[in-house]
Formats: C-alpha cells, sequence, structure tokens
C-alpha cells in the first residue's frame, strides 16, 4: 500500500476515527500515527468532523452521587499532584542532567550566593524551557528566572509561571517569563512559604500581558518542580 | 440547545484541570457532564453501564488534562472522544445481552429529513456536518451512524444492514470521502 498518498491516508485516518478500521490493519495505522505527527493531526482532524454527531445526543441529568465517586476517585493532596505530574513528564533524567549544565554555566558567568533550591521547568518531551534558582536570605526568598531554550511564543502570547499549591487548591502567578535572558521574581513570605511546601511548577501559554483572570487560561506547556537544597 | 459553556471556557477549565486543581474539575464537569452521560447512555443504552463510563472517562480526563492541545482539537471533541472510547470498549467486553438499542438511531438517521437531529445541535462545526449528511443517501449515513455509535465493523453492519459486505465497505468509504469534500476543509 502507498501510504504517502494523501488520500488514502485521508481514507484510513476517516476509518480509523468513525473505528470500522479493525485487527491488523488497525495496529498498523496506529504505529503510523506515533510515527508521522501528519497522520496524526488527519485523525484529529476526522475525530472533530464525527464528534458532530455525538451533538445530535440529548444531555441526560446523571445522578449526583456520581460526582462523589468521581470526586473520591481524584487524588487531592500535594503529593498525589506532583506524582501525577512527575509520571506524565518522562525523560526527568536527561532533564536533571541539562538542568546540571545550564545552571553550571550559570553560576560561573554571575557569581552570586549559592542558591538555596533549584527547578527546571521542561516541555512534555523533555526540552528546556527555564532554570530557576531560589534563593533564601535574612527571611527573604526571590527566584531568579534565566530562559535556557523555551519555544519562542506566537505573536500576541506570552508564558505565565504559576505555583502549584497542590491539594486541589487553585494555582498563585509568579508573573511572566522572559523568552530569552533572565528575571528576578521576588516572593512575598506566603508564596514563599507555599513553594517549600509545594514546590510544583507550571507554565502556561497566556494572552500577552498574562492571564485575564488570574487563572491560567491557556495550555501547560512547560512544567517542573522545586528541589531545594 | 444553546451551549452554555463555550469552548474557550472549557479549555481553560481543562488548563486548571492539569495544574491539578479540583474546583476547575469540578466545574468542567458540571459544565459538560451531562452532555456526556447522555452520549454515554445513548452508546450504552444501560444505566449503570453508561455511569461506569462516565465514571471512568473523567478520572481519565482528570489524568489526562495535560495532553489536551487547542490547537489540535475543540475541547468537547476531545472529551466526546474519551466517552466514546471508553463505551465502545466496554460494550465489545459485554455486549448487552437486549440488543443495541440501534432501532432508533437507524431510523432517525435513515430519515430523508434530518431536522430533528440538526436542531439538538449548538455548533457551527456540528451543523455543518449535519448539512453534509444530509447529502449522503440514507442507508450511507445509516451506517455511518452505526458505525460511530455501536462501534460495528463491516462485518457486523453488513449483517444489520442486510448487505453483501463489500457493498457496506464501499458506502461508508465513498460516504466519508464525501463529507469531507463537502465539509470543504484540508
Amino acid at each position: 500500500m502507498r501510504y504517502d498518498d494523501p488520500a488514502l491516508r485521508s481514507a484510513l485516518a476517516a476509518e480509523y476515527a468513525l473505528g470500522t478500521l479493525r485487527g491488523a490493519a488497525r495496529r498498523r495505522f496506529e504505529r503510523l500515527i506515533a510515527a508521522h505527527p501528519s497522520w496524526r493531526r488527519e485523525v484529529d482532524r476526522w475525530q472533530t468532523r464525527l464528534a458532530g454527531m455525538a451533538e445530535t445526543i440529548p444531555a441526560v441529568e446523571p445522578p449526583p452521587r456520581l460526582w462523589r465517586t468521581i470526586e473520591a476517585r481524584v487524588p487531592g493532596s500535594a503529593a498525589d499532584g506532583l506524582q501525577r505530574a512527575l509520571r506524565r513528564w518522562r525523560g526527568l533524567a536527561l532533564a536533571a542532567t541539562a538542568a546540571a549544565l545550564i545552571l553550571g554555566t550559570a553560576v560561573v558567568l554571575r557569581p552570586a550566593p549559592a542558591p538555596t533550591g533549584v527547578a527546571l521547568l521542561s516541555d512534555a518531551a523533555a526540552r528546556p524551557g527555564w532554570v530557576l534558582t531560589l534563593q533564601r536570605r535574612d527571611g527573604r526568598a526571590e527566584l531568579q528566572v534565566r530562559a535556557a531554550a523555551p519555544a519562542l511564543p506566537g505573536p500576541g502570547q506570552a508564558y505565565e509561571l504559576w505555583l502549584l499549591p497542590g491539594g486541589g487548591a487553585a494555582p498563585v502567578s509568579l508573573g511572566l517569563l522572559p523568552a530569552a535572558g533572565a528575571r528576578t521574581v521576588p516572593l512575598d513570605a506566603g508564596q514563599a512559604a507555599m513553594l517549600a511546601r509545594a514546590r510544583g511548577l507550571a507554565v502556561s501559554l497566556e494572552p500577552a500581558g498574562g492571564s485575564p483572570t488570574g487563572q491560567p487560561t491557556g495550555p501547560v506547556v512547560y512544567q517542573g518542580r522545586l528541589d531545594e537544597v | 440547545m444553546a451551549s452554555a459553556s463555550p469552548g474557550g471556557d472549557l479549555a481553560a477549565l481543562l488548563a486548571r484541570t492539569a495544574l491539578g486543581e479540583r474546583a476547575a474539575f469540578a466545574e468542567l464537569y458540571r459544565a459538560a457532564g451531562a452532555k456526556l452521560f447522555g452520549f454515554a447512555l445513548r452508546i450504552l443504552t444501560r444505566r449503570d453501564l453508561a455511569e461506569e463510563c462516565l465514571q471512568e472517562a473523567f478520572v481519565s480526563i482528570w489524568r489526562h488534562a495535560g495532553e489536551f492541545r487547542p490547537d489540535r482539537a475543540q475541547p468537547m471533541t476531545w472529551m466526546t472522544t474519551i466517552v466514546r472510547n471508553r463505551a465502545l470498549d466496554m460494550l465489545r467486553a459485554a455486549p448487552p445481552e437486549d440488543g443495541l438499542g440501534e432501532e432508533e438511531t437507524m431510523e432517525q438517521w435513515a430519515a430523508a429529513d434530518l431536522g430533528p437531529l440538526e436542531r439538538a445541535v449548538a455548533s457551527q462545526e456540528a451543523r455543518a456536518l449535519m448539512r453534509c449528511l444530509e447529502r449522503l443517501a440514507p442507508r450511507q449515513r445509516q451506517a455511518i451512524a452505526l458505525g460511530f455509535f455501536h462501534g460495528l465493523a463491516h462485518e457486523e453492519l453488513a449483517r444489520r444492514l442486510a448487505q453483501p459486505l463489500g457493498t457496506v465497505k464501499t458506502w461508508i468509504r465513498r460516504g466519508l470521502q464525501q463529507l469531507k469534500n463537502c465539509l470543504g476543509e484540508p
């Protein structure tokens, strides 16, 4: 079969999304999707097209007990949230190596007091975006944020840094991140305490100037955790 | 039916869910749960199975919210696909003894007038799809709907529609191709 034929690709993606592609042909196609992003996009397009059929089905209110069951199955503690994040973000060993390299450079170039914590924010493919170093001195804390190699945000977009307090609490904004270079983020006592407890950090893509709602509105594109030393 | 939660709101709720915020997850359930439950019920026909399906689907949404990409899919499409995959898995693992309840689907989707179905949809994309489905031959449209709602393979479709296998395969293939042309996308 000529898999590079766009018409064939679209036909296979359509039957895959509909579900009529079965057995060995389905498994073969799944391998192709995994290897070729353009095939994945074709499946996405077909799923979007066909999903309109689901809209014809009227809503039915589920029984109230169902939400309680779902809620009970969803972890609520900060530790659970972090483990979830760790599982999700693959290649952490690789990322840690990159952090050590970049941090090593940063310390050499900029003589500064030894950091008390370090975090690498990386994307889903473990590509580093920013290195964060935490300084705690005389009861004050500040984060030094240095861009490693984040993907350039689109026009009218900005990266916003969030502290994840865990325990099901809402994220707390720590401001916008530079796409290049460095900046310092002073932390108030509350933020510093939260960071010591939870250590989870995430970066979302927001409109220029930051989230209009005070909560993340765009996709989470980088994530990491702070390790205090 | 007017949509109470435009896609942008749902996308924001998914982003916050990805960060482990339970309040956002609860709001997501309130906004989309009933629509998704209706859909699961339509596929599985039994309330107990539909409840199990919705429960598993939402636990999955919580775990995988970070993988949702707004540039790739609408939030409702993404969640619908999760519910559908889960429901069809359950259907294949334990087919209901008293049939699939496909009679209603078959009648509705084979009707010359899709008006009653079209009035139920809110989004522009779904309206466009319904207009294009209406241009297919009724049996062709019915075969696609049976595949979508009941996860039937070609062989099962041929049996239920009492048509030769080759005919059904051609209906599906051409039907999907016509849909794509009619929707006029890349």
